[in-house]
């Protein structure tokens, strides 16, 4: 370990966090679905107060329209996947912290091999259907789900399934009307609003890994920005709708954990790069280093993958490595669903690489 | 009897209000019964999904309402 910076050294001083404070929070794992205007506040937040591992998974691009909320693109990123803009602005903005992406939507398929081993979920999304399904596997896994949600001037926050507390089903049982709810594009939003509600969400999310304050668990905090008025609707456990919820999450977890993807360890990567029969691919975007220069690895950032698969023998032996190993897994699952059958990914992706050959 | 019913998100832009005053003669009305009552004055609701908190707790059942009582219609939002 190195000794801790100095960056940490104003909240370090509060009694209710001190180096031991620091230390859960550097040792933390929260996963942030959805990046743009609640995710962006909650991002910043917790990667300046030094959370050490944030997951991030949105499979939008930037556009112009989010510029005036989502502070963390800029016009030159417009075109460009959030997920991959986000993580690269939060390791400038703190390196210590380790950022994974998920450039993906947050589906029934990918979801529980997402969430894996994260210990908090913030709900930073813009439909209520992914909410439900964030919700049920949250009630599988044991973990807190930190929401938020706006509607033109006026936001939702709670906590829900905080200590087996009330979920996300058992305030807004699920109802057919609901799918069609508009969104931030129908309905406008002024960029205040968003930036509020996940200030407060990173706030319940830091309170619950320091182990501080209330949770805001059981109440539905209720802001309006036009007449600025806060207040909380308190709810209890409805058991027929968590049942409801787990149930629901059990389904999704069997359908999707049949498959397992091998993994290729470093030694048997450097012993499959001599071999020319092997498809060896590198599935990192453009910018991102160290590149490895050996001529057997193709250069295949994920959104042209799919079509430079397109005319690819399924039987062939495929390698993909990333930075982490964590979305060379998830786009080997994917292939795999697309009927590839002989995939491996490098575990702990280039990072594992670079340990191995700097010893 | 009077209470005061709040309209939130989605709700309140049906009614085209925050909040309002409603007197009933009698006692002993349900929240079934505004709910009704407040569906034949917006039509839309029908259409709406939302849960009802009776002074700022949430109430699946059917409770009886009394004097000066708090409703509030709470749509879950979509945005993000």
């Amino acid at each position: 370990m190195t000794a801790p910076s100095n960056r940490y050294n104003r909240q370090i001083s509060l009694p209710e966090i001190g180096i031991s404070g620091q230390e859960k929070l550097t040792n933390a794992k929260v996963l942030v679905i959805g990046a743009g205007g609640l995710g962006c506040p909650v991002l910043q937040n917790l990667a300046a107060t030094g959370v050490g591992s944030i997951g991030i998974v949105d499979g939008d691009v930037v556009e112009e329209t989010n510029l005036h909320r989502q502070f963390l693109y800029t016009l030159n990123d417009c075109g460009m996947n959030k997920v991959m803009v986000a993580s690269e602005v939060l390791s400038n903005q703190n390196p210590e912290v380790k950022v994974i992406c998920y450039p993906t939507y947050f589906t029934q398929e990918n979801a529980f091999e997402i969430v894996s081993d994260y210990q908090i979920i913030v709900d930073c999304t813009d439909n209520v259907m992914t909410r439900y399904l964030i919700n049920d596997v949250a009630l599988v896994k044991n973990i807190p789900m930190i929401y938020a949600s706006i509607h033109k001037f006026e936001g939702q926050l709670a906590v829900f399934n905080y200590k087996s507390g009330p979920t996300y089903r058992c305030f807004f049982p699920e109802s057919e009307n609901l799918k069609e709810l508009s969104n931030c594009n129908e309905s406008g939003v002024l960029g205040v609003l968003p930036n509020t509600l996940g200030v407060l969400q990173a706030n319940e999310v830091l309170k619950i890994i320091l182990g501080i304050g209330d949770v805001l668990s059981g109440k539905l905090l209720l802001y309006n920005g036009l007449n600025t008025t806060f207040q909380t609707i308190t709810f209890q456990v409805n058991e027929t709708e968590k049942e409801k919820g787990m149930q629901n999450g059990l389904t999704i977890l069997n359908h999707t954990t049949t498959k397992e993807i091998n993994t290729i360890s470093t030694s048997d990567f450097f012993t499959a790069l001599s071999n020319k029969e092997n498809l060896i691919i590198d599935i990192r975007e453009n910018y991102e280093e160290p590149k490895l220069a050996f001529e057997n690895i193709k250069l295949v950032p994920l959104s042209a993958l799919e079509n430079y698969l397109e005319n690819t023998n399924p039987n062939q032996k495929i390698i993909l490595f990333c930075q982490v190993g964590d979305r060379s897994k998830l786009v080997a699952q994917y292939l795999m669903r697309k009927g590839f059958t002989n995939l491996f990914h490098l575990q702990n992706g280039i990072e594992a690489l670079e340990r191995v050959t700097e010893n | 009897m009077t209470i005061t019913v709040k309209y939130f998100g989605l709700v309140a832009d049906i009614t085209q209000k925050k909040e309002e005053q409603l007197s009933f003669e009698s006692e002993g009305f349900t929240l079934k019964q505004l709910q009704s009552k407040l569906e034949e004055q917006y039509a839309e609701l029908k259409n709406t999904t939302y849960s009802f908190a009776v002074n700022q707790s949430l109430t699946q059942s059917n409770e009886v309402l009394k004097n000066k009582d708090e409703i509030a219609l709470l749509p879950p939002f979509a945005g993000g």
